[in-house]
């Protein structure tokens, strides 16, 4: 096990003993890399934060699977991309339009600036197809390789390249009509 | 023109051939166009690497009330009941076991279902009862 894994699995070893506090630090620890993913794929919205700690719910009843073999935050997206493109074929298919937006308030420490420019970032990535979105996520956001985006996403290689070619103008065009670029 | 942009966006997430690599530099020398197309594409992915949103500031603390009512139901709910009706059941199943291993010294399926005192007449005699 590699030692950057060791000091997370301990963690979750104590929080399998019924450690809360153990699990506590887990949750602090990762909400944000989660916190990326299910924003950036369903927006500031209260789906999203309820994803997000379904993200935590799902990990905390099937703990005892994580072995310690790959990072916590991978394992942690993986889970959150999944319920985050679940939730998009939920609202499909409910067809109620919309998901329920919530008014922006985080890092209300930062300036208003750069608070007005995620809220540009988030709203130019919701206009992208869900497909799209997905690998702009994880290749963009999360920083992950081409190579793991397609493992996550149970994709080819090169389907995630065309994928991410595309999103990228698309997304250049919307963010130019915004004036960030 | 497009060839070129499309060279340019792959250049950023994998590793163009050798023949592909070295048009795009000759491009990139001589167009203002593509190297302005660089520049906003450098932009764009600055921007995504810096989108840092976060939840609200009660969300660790409703992860764990979540959790604190699954462990609940785990302790509280039908588990428990089930549980113990099943280490009663196999509490009865092992007397019973012992019972016959004690009575007639051996714990194979005739013995424990009875009938390794079942002589020809009680089958005769069983089955003109039905």
């Amino acid at each position: 096990m590699k030692e950057a894994y060791r000091k997370d699995f301990e963690l979750v070893r104590k929080a399998l003993k019924g450690d809360k506090f153990a699990f506590g630090v887990l949750v602090r620890q990762y909400q944000d890399q989660v916190a990326k993913t299910v924003v950036g794929m369903l927006g500031q919205t209260q789906e999203a934060e309820d994803t997000g700690q379904e993200v935590f719910i799902r990990f905390y009843k099937s703990m005892d699977q994580y072995k310690g073999d790959s990072s916590l935050g991978t394992y942690l997206t993986r889970i959150a991309i999944n319920l985050s493109l679940n939730e998009i074929k939920k609202q499909k298919n409910k067809k109620t339009g919309s998901l329920h937006k919530i008014e922006y308030q985080l890092h209300t420490e930062e300036p208003a600036e750069k608070r007005d420019t995620q809220e540009v970032v988030e709203k130019a990535l919701q206009q992208l197809e869900p497909d799209f979105r997905s690998v702009i996520v994880l290749r963009m956001i999360e920083g992950y390789s081409t190579k793991e985006t397609a493992e996550m996403l149970k994709l080819p290689l090169g389907t995630v390249l065309s994928r991410l070619s595309r999103a990228q103008q698309k997304l250049k065009e919307i963010l130019k009509k915004d004036f960030l670029l | 023109m497009d060839e070129l942009k499309e060279l340019l966006i792959r250049s950023f997430d994998e590793t163009l051939l050798p023949g592909e690599a070295e048009k795009l530099e000759k491009a990139l020398l001589h167009s203002e166009e593509l190297r302005r197309e660089k520049k906003e594409l450098e932009d764009m992915r600055r921007l995504l690497s810096e989108f840092s949103p976060s939840f609200d500031s009660d969300f660790s603390q409703s992860v764990l009330e979540k959790t604190a009512h699954i462990d609940e139901a785990t302790d509280t709910g039908l588990y428990p009941l089930f549980k113990r009706f099943a280490l009663g059941a196999v509490a009865a199943i092992v007397l019973l076991l012992v019972s016959v291993y004690f009575t007639d010294g051996t714990i194979s399926t005739d013995a424990v279902l009875g009938l390794t005192d079942l002589t020809s007449d009680n089958l005769l005699l069983a089955l003109s009862t039905f």
